[in-house]
């Protein structure tokens, strides 16, 4: 106690930092000049030696002797030296440099393992940064708005229906007014009216957004401005803010954009601003054009237009508050049909960073983390490996003095060198590569510029790395701080005498790697089996050849409904002319429509009212549609008479087994109303996901104001531009009627999988990662295992052993290690698919074949790991190995 | 006699309270002063030096020694003096509990 430093100096707190201060200042300048210190100390302590031995001889010592004495009284030279060097403090660091060069020395000189270990971790690193890019951007993204947790897209959900977040006009001056102390409101329409530049009609529409969404979004257009409040008053809205992509595409990425003239629906837009580069947009307000939106709500036509609708709450305000108010607005002027069908619907405030995500996702993100995870504990067991290697050099070191610190400190730097060696890499790796694997997932949609880069992969890159850092200094560390330091030297060979425990240890790092593996594989293999099975899913109908128009006057456009039906007509004249098509039909979106159909309450036998989904259709859908028709006849058209075609499924619900021809069935679709089914319908999907439902087709006559869609049945698939053509034509018919989208059926099918899609495409890369680093990991172990045990198999060459028994031996480790992880890897995977089964088409988690080939192809995998160095075994050289002892 | 541990900086800052000094002249002031009582390895007071010049509680300087050699001359500074201070008070603190407790004994 008496004696303690601290004790002594326990002095006022600010002269401590002082002293701090200081001493960092201090131990600086020491680094940079420390050649010159050094010579300073040196000359110093000689000069003191000297003195003592001048002293000496004064005293009448001979000259040797003298120096003798004083070499003695001063200590040792050396060691005092030393603790100078200690006192000036630089000295960490310029160990540290000594550290570094003596690590990436001894690692340029095992180039095998450096590269091999290397190659693992920056596959393992810039993989996952890839997948966390693609998919957990999604997730974990952040959006680039203040406050983005206040902001919400309004909807309505009934008790069993789905959520809905289209919503009549009116609803948004319902809610400002009634609503207004807890939320601003915004809304957004789509505008599907043509959008004309120097007369061309361009494939794209206009989105139509509140004025105040720019402000509400802190939107900042790169060139130009945003709306601001008067815009959208009618006559001052004739102003557009165009996306960068636009810009580029049509006017050139020219600076003189502004001011330039976009003819949107008959009105003349000038341009007024060019939104930034990657700007992003809430998922129902993007698009290329953005237009202030003018709002004359219609209660005869309630979703002219439809809205969606995005909310910020004001602060302070939750979302229980928020919805409670919501849930009381009143909404005035409501037709009757309209009050029955809003009537149980509840509002719902849903995170704007939901819509357009997809859970599977979440299964990329698990398969990205499992490749991580074998990457690194190759890592690690490559390091163990290498540390055995080198027991007899660390043993030298302990024995010239070395503490455990020093020893451990070289090995804790070559875990840096090797970790910023793999991150640098990783990040090149991943900055080239990004570009290509956004291009082969996402299509053409992407550039091939190597610019799709925030700081935030980097940050990843940066973290992973330091993690991977962190795993793999802490196992040589454990196993140095425990080891028997002797032990090294006093072995015959280089390599020989590890302990059991090392060795199983090293087992059970290759079992886990399996393990992983195996549960990645597993969720890969249940995917890819999903996503065939819902590509080769029995829609009802053929999907070649066919292609969906959707078309919308712009609102507020009168045009009566005979107008309207006879121009509907020409245009289908137009479009039969067109080369290639063979059928022509209009409809309200039927076809592969996800379900956006009219639910009408349907009389059953028993008196009660069901509801159920039908398409307004006209005479030439059937055809058009590739409907099969099993009883009857199609509609007729006639106007006024009410006919209805039914399909199978309903024909079976409503009579059972009669014939359903000619009878009367009483359906609420203006008023109850009987109607004569004429024919029966084969069964078709309305969605690739969705089961086959009842369904019935009424003629179009009756609701000509719903009627949005050409269906056009072509030869073959359509060609490239096609679609413009079918733009031009409808145009040439009518200027004001426009085209929201041209596409095919089959387009249309491979967009609503583009998830499914997604995930498989990635997934199976990552799957082939895996295998890849569980081959590599498994080969390094057992062959360091073989190097090990040479001179036992050897021993057992002279003895009579075979190759085929040295092999099988050799083979049976890898294998059974290989085994047991694969048993791990079912069961945890049997335990975490389950929560696949929302992701998984018509495919059981529990799937034997999935399983059985995953087991299969890793069980191959490691015999294939172990072959090699088996034979390497059997190949013993005995003679060389007795000769070496 | 052995130096108890981390005695030797406030004696060096004790000598060196009565004027700037070379090393090696501490080093035999301290063995004078001791009347040869107390045994120092004459080097271990380098690292001792260096540590506290560090702290910035002396300041060392090249100049001449009497016998016309260059030497490196250590001075106190300020900080040096408050912790001389604040050391001899502990120290004396510490000493007056250890008697006690001897005398008691």
């Amino acid at each position: 106690m008496c004696g303690d430093r601290r004790h002594y100096g326990q002095s006022i707190g600010a002269s401590h930092v002082k002293a701090f201060w200081h001493t960092v200042g201090s131990q600086l300048r020491s680094f940079l000049m420390r050649s010159r210190i050094e010579a300073e100390m040196v000359a110093e302590l000689r000069q003191h030696l000297e003195e003592l031995t001048r002293r000496n001889i004064a005293e009448g010592m001979a000259p040797d002797d003298a120096r003798f004495a004083a070499q003695r009284s001063f200590g040792g030279i050396a060691q005092i030296e030393e603790r100078c060097r200690d006192a000036h403090g630089f000295v960490w660091l310029a160990q540290l440099l000594k550290d570094f060069t003596f690590a990436a020395r001894s690692l340029s000189r095992a180039w095998g393992y450096t590269l091999t270990i290397l190659f693992t971790l920056v596959l393992g690193i810039s993989v996952t940064t890839l997948v966390y890019d693609i998919s957990g951007w999604m997730i974990f993204h952040s959006l680039p708005y203040p406050h983005p947790e206040q902001l919400f897209f309004v909807g309505a959900k009934d008790k069993q229906g789905p959520e809905l977040y289209y919503h009549p006009a009116l609803f948004l001056e319902a809610y400002r007014e009634q609503a207004a102390d807890v939320a601003q409101f915004v809304a957004e329409a789509s505008n599907p009216t043509n959008v004309v530049i120097n007369g061309e009609p361009i494939a794209t529409f206009a989105s139509n957004v509140s004025a105040e969404t720019f402000d509400m979004l802190g939107i900042k257009p790169s060139l130009g401005r945003g709306f601001m409040n008067g815009d959208d008053r009618d006559g001052s809205d004739g102003v557009v803010v165009i996306s960068d992509r636009f810009w580029k595409e049509h006017f050139g990425g020219s600076p003189d954009v502004l001011g330039k003239k976009i003819t949107i629906d008959q009105q003349v837009c000038l341009v007024i601003g060019v939104l930034a580069k990657n700007q992003e947009l809430p998922f129902y307000f993007g698009g290329d054009i953005l237009k202030p939106l003018v709002l004359k709500p219609d209660p005869k036509d309630l979703f002219a237009p439809g809205i969606f609708i995005m909310a910020r709450l004001r602060p302070g305000v939750t979302t229980g508050q928020a919805l409670a108010v919501l849930a009381k607005v009143k909404f005035a002027k409501l037709p009757m049909w309209a009050v029955t069908y809003f009537k149980d619907r509840r509002p719902i405030l849903s995170d704007i960073r939901n819509a357009g995500r997809h859970d599977s996702f979440w299964v990329i993100l698990a398969a990205g983390a499992f490749l991580c995870s074998i990457a690194w504990l190759n890592a690690i067991n490559l390091m163990l490996i290498r540390l055995l290697k080198r027991r007899r050099e660390l043993s030298i070191r302990f024995a010239v003095g070395g503490s455990r610190w020093q020893v451990l400190r070289v090995l804790l730097v070559e875990c840096v060198v090797l970790s910023s060696a793999a991150c640098i890499i990783s990040i090149t790796t991943v900055y080239w590569s990004l570009p290509i694997v956004m291009r082969a997932l996402y299509g053409d949609d992407y550039s091939l510029e190597a610019g799709f880069w925030t700081w935030g992969e980097l940050k990843f890159v940066v973290e992973l790395s330091a993690l991977t850092w962190a795993l793999t200094a802490i196992a040589p560390t454990v196993r140095l701080l425990r080891s028997d330091v002797s032990s090294g030297l006093r072995d015959g060979g280089p390599t020989t005498g590890e302990s059991r425990h090392a060795s199983r240890f090293r087992t059970l790092l290759v079992v886990l790697q399996a393990a992983f593996a195996v549960v990645l594989l597993i969720g890969t293999g249940l995917m890819v089996r999903s996503f065939q099975r819902l590509q080769h899913v029995e829609l009802g109908f053929n999907p070649v050849g066919k292609v969906k128009v959707r078309v919308q006057f712009p609102n507020g456009y009168e045009l009566g409904p005979e107008a309207k039906l006879q121009l509907y007509e020409h245009i289908r004249m137009d479009l039969s002319k067109l080369p290639g098509v063979r059928a022509v039909s209009y409809a309200e979106d039927a076809l592969l429509n996800d379900r956006n159909s009219y639910d009408a309450n349907m009389l059953m036998a028993d008196g009660t009212l069901k509801r159920v989904p039908g398409d307004f259709v006209d005479p030439e859908f059937q055809q058009a549609g590739g409907l099969v028709m099993k009883r009857g006849r199609w509609l007729s058209g006639k106007s006024g008479l009410l006919e209805v075609v039914i399909n199978e499924r309903l024909a079976s619900i409503r009579f059972g087994n009669a014939d359903p021809v000619g009878q009367s069935v009483i359906i609420d679709l203006s008023g109850k109303k009987p109607y004569t089914v004429v024919g029966v319908a084969g069964d078709v999907r309305s969605s690739v996901r969705s089961a086959m439902e009842a369904w019935f087709y009424a003629p179009a006559w009756q609701r000509p104001t719903l009627i949005n869609t050409f269906i056009l049945r072509l030869d073959g698939d359509p060609e490239k531009g096609f679609s413009a053509l079918v733009r031009r034509t409808i145009y040439g018919s009518s200027t004001r009627l426009g085209v929201c989208s041209v596409q095919s059926i089959g387009e249309q099918i491979d967009v609503s999988m583009w998830a499914e899609r997604l995930a498989c495409t990635m997934l199976k890369g990552l799957a082939v990662v895996a295998l890849l680093l569980t081959v590599i990991g498994l080969y390094s172990v057992v062959s360091f295992t073989v190097d090990s045990r040479m001179t036992e198999f050897g021993v057992r060459v002279a003895v009579g052993a075979n190759d085929g028994d040295l092999i099988r031996m050799v083979m049976h480790r890898g294998l059974a290690a290989t085994g047991i992880g694969i048993l791990i890897g079912v069961t945890v995977a049997v335990g975490m698919t389950r929560f696949m089964r929302s992701l998984l088409f018509e495919t059981e988690p529990f799937d034997p074949i999935v399983y059985l080939a995953v087991a299969m192809s890793l069980l191959l995998a490691a015999a294939c790991a172990s072959w090699l160095p088996a034979r390497r075994a059997a190949r013993v050289d005995v003679v060389k190995l007795l000769r070496a002892e | 006699m052995e130096l108890l541990p981390g005695t030797l900086d406030m004696l060096v800052l004790r000598v060196l309270s009565g004027g700037p000094m070379h090393g090696w002249g501490i080093a035999q002031r301290i063995q004078i002063l001791s009347k040869d009582i107390l045994q120092v390895e004459e080097g271990s007071i380098y690292p001792a030096l260096y540590r506290m010049e560090h702290k910035g509680w002396i300041k060392a300087e090249w100049g001449q020694s009497e016998n016309n050699r260059r030497a490196k001359f250590y001075e106190l500074t300020k900080d040096g003096q408050k912790q001389l201070a604040s050391e001899s008070k502990d120290w004396i603190r510490i000493c007056a509990a250890i008697g006690a407790i001897m005398g008691k004994a």
